[in-house]
């Protein structure tokens, strides 16, 4: 068959001339390597943002105080507690309060991060799972307990700790009672701290012995037939009665994925946008190389179109060519771009997928390409006169 | 069928190539038939217009005017594809300097032309090595063309101008570019080939010595072509 003869022709004259083909294949390869990651991590995004909200659920909002709030404004914990009975659609209501120190246990450093002044709620609203012990309660009034992170446990259990929960913990210089020891969750997710690495202590302590002890956020778990406008103005009108000159904003999960997909968009399209220039860039390299590869095969050309070949075997044996040399080209490119999704999880923690999606498109855009760039040169290797290519040589 | 019609027959041919602002009249009115079983010298020095001829004939230039009939089909009114069917189908070419494809073994050169017949790899296969074995050469099959010496390289042109049984084998100086005693090896094989199974060969040369050889002689001059009777070459040679 003239297409197997063919094929077989294209990749030996590609073999023989290999430096050149796979200089000419660097452009391809980048090029289908970030389509590919795109693609790759669009998708790795989109189920981690999927697994983040089965975690938590979508009927939360997160209530902040804009930092523009005039005077010495600001959220009192009894007003953020009395939120669910202010406001009908509101279930839960769990502010906090966040400072950094570091977690001295035995007189050994166990971790450093975020320490969390909350209420019993909080547990509840973020899906913390505990591995052993309780959570705090409301009971817990100024006491000093506190409730780990699995990270902080871990640390503690590798100098020696043999009990957790009952043991000492030096957090920033002050010494507490650890209560409970949560298990271990995905890093971050939709909370705003990393859960593993985080200390919990009550809220009312936090506020003596925190450096920063204002509220700056509530997290609130709304009814999940109440429409998030509703309940957003509620809230808006609910903190300007009780604190005078108090500016808050309102957040949904909603807002958050939209955010999320925002930010996604981004990436896609930087990612895009370098793949189409290099896809260009590289399709213009393999036009060029088969341009070469015309130009040095005119006596060829002249034996075969002497021998019986039409335009088309001709025209149908360089396109052959290029379509091989860009293939080749997106099958490296596919590996580069699944090589790159991979670091970016490995350095985002996230679980790195296979995208059959991208696989398809890698193939197809590459084919794509070398049929595009291939075109001029299998066309003009078609038109060339058989008595002048003979004679060339 | 009570007339015999010829292989291929030329009538009137012209071509005038534009040169400037003047045009060029290469071929002044050339009418030539070759019947099956010809073997036909057509002879000239350089520059007379014969390598236009063989172009001409073998369907890689198309004349200014003049009718060209080839195997019963007028093919003056053909477009690129029909002419490369055709080509395929009907002419066989033996060039000067062999034109093998330095990549491809002695076999596939010998193959192209079924290759492009449609034909599958098997029986391409076999029919090359089968068209080598007449030539000679059938142990040198898988050999590249630059690990074959002028004579082997032209033997194997020959047996790819003779695989896909064309109507005729045109060869354009054949043994040119070879040592006198190997032009004559590659001569006979001509010889043997027409004597043996009546195929219909032109050789298009400038030497005297191979056109002697020739049953059927013409001489090609300024753009027109004569025939000689082979005692008057004997006599004046």
């Amino acid at each position: 068959m003239i297409l197997s003869a063919n094929t077989k022709e294209a990749a030996r004259s590609l073999y023989a001339t290999k430096q050149r083909s796979l200089l000419a294949l660097v452009g391809i390869i980048i090029g289908i390597g970030s389509v590919i990651a795109m693609i790759s991590i669009g998708t790795i995004v989109k189920s981690e943002a999927l697994k983040q909200f089965q975690e938590l659920g979508t009927d939360f909002l997160t209530i902040r105080k804009i930092s523009s709030s005039t005077g010495r404004s600001s959220i009192r914990l009894a007003d953020a507690v009395g939120l669910p009975a202010a406001v009908a659609a509101i279930s839960t209501a769990a502010p906090w309060i966040q400072s950094f120190g570091e977690f001295v246990y035995a007189g050994k450093q166990v971790g450093s991060g975020g320490m969390l002044g909350v209420t019993a709620p909080f547990v509840a609203l973020y899906k913390l799972p505990l591995a052993s012990g309780r959570f705090l309660s409301d009971l817990d009034f100024r006491r000093s307990y506190c409730v780990i992170g699995a990270d902080t446990a871990q640390a503690m259990r590798s100098v020696g700790a043999k009990q957790i929960v009952g043991e000492p913990i030096k957090l920033a210089g002050r010494l507490y009672t650890i209560v409970g020891v949560l298990q271990q969750t995905s890093s971050w997710g939709m909370r705003p701290f990393n859960a593993n690495q985080a200390v919990f202590v009550p809220i009312t302590t936090a506020q003596s012995a925190f450096d920063g002890p204002e509220i700056e956020s509530i997290i609130v778990r709304v009814r999940s037939d109440a429409p998030h406008t509703a309940v957003t103005a509620e809230i808006d009108r609910y903190f300007s009665r009780k604190v005078k000159g108090l500016e808050i904003n309102v957040e949904s999960a909603k807002n958050l994925i939209e955010q999320m997909q925002k930010q996604q968009q981004l990436f896609a399209l930087l990612l895009g946008a370098v793949g189409s220039i290099s896809l260009i860039v590289g399709g213009v390299g393999v036009m060029n190389v088969m341009l070469v590869s015309v130009a040095e095969r005119r006596q060829e050309i002249g034996i075969r179109r002497a021998l019986g070949a039409r335009r088309g075997d001709i025209q149908g044996q360089f396109l052959i060519e290029s379509l091989i040399l860009s293939l080749l080209g997106g099958v490296f490119g596919i590996a580069l771009g699944f090589g790159t999704s991979y670091g970016i999880c490995l350095f985002s923690e996230w679980t790195f997928l296979m995208s059959p999606t991208a696989v398809v498109l890698g193939v197809g855009v590459a084919s794509g390409v070398g049929i595009l760039f291939g075109f001029w040169p299998a066309y003009q290797a078609a038109r060339l006169d058989p008595i002048a290519a003979l004679r060339a040589g | 069928m009570s007339k015999i019609m010829p292989m291929l027959r030329l009538e009137n041919i012209r071509k005038t190539y534009p040169l400037g602002p003047i045009a060029v009249e290469v071929l002044r009115g050339i009418s030539l038939e070759v019947n099956r079983g010809d073997l036909v010298s057509i002879m000239g020095p350089s520059g007379c217009g014969k390598s236009t001829l063989m172009n001409i004939i073998g369907l890689l230039d198309r004349p200014s005017s003049g009718s060209y009939i080839l195997e019963e089909r007028e093919v003056s009114g053909m477009n690129d594809d029909e002419l490369s069917t055709t080509r395929n189908a009907s002419i066989g070419f033996v060039f000067q300097s062999f034109y093998l494809l330095p990549r491809l073994t002695a076999a596939e050169n010998v193959g192209i032309p079924l290759v492009y017949r449609g034909l599958g790899a098997q029986d391409v296969q076999h029919s090359a090595r089968e068209m080598l074995d007449k030539v000679g050469i059938g142990e040198r099959a898988n050999h590249k063309p630059n690990q074959l010496s002028g004579g082997q390289q032209q033997r194997v042109a020959i047996a790819r101008a003779l695989v896909g049984r064309p109507g005729v084998i045109l060869a354009d100086e054949p043994t040119g570019a070879l040592d006198p005693s190997i032009g004559q090896e590659i001569m006979d094989i001509f010889l043997r080939l027409n004597a043996e199974e009546g195929t219909t060969v032109i050789i298009i040369t400038h030497d005297p010595a191979i056109a002697l050889q020739c049953p059927r002689q013409t001489r090609l001059r300024d753009g027109e072509l004569y025939p000689e009777t082979p005692q008057e070459v004997v006599l004046s040679a």
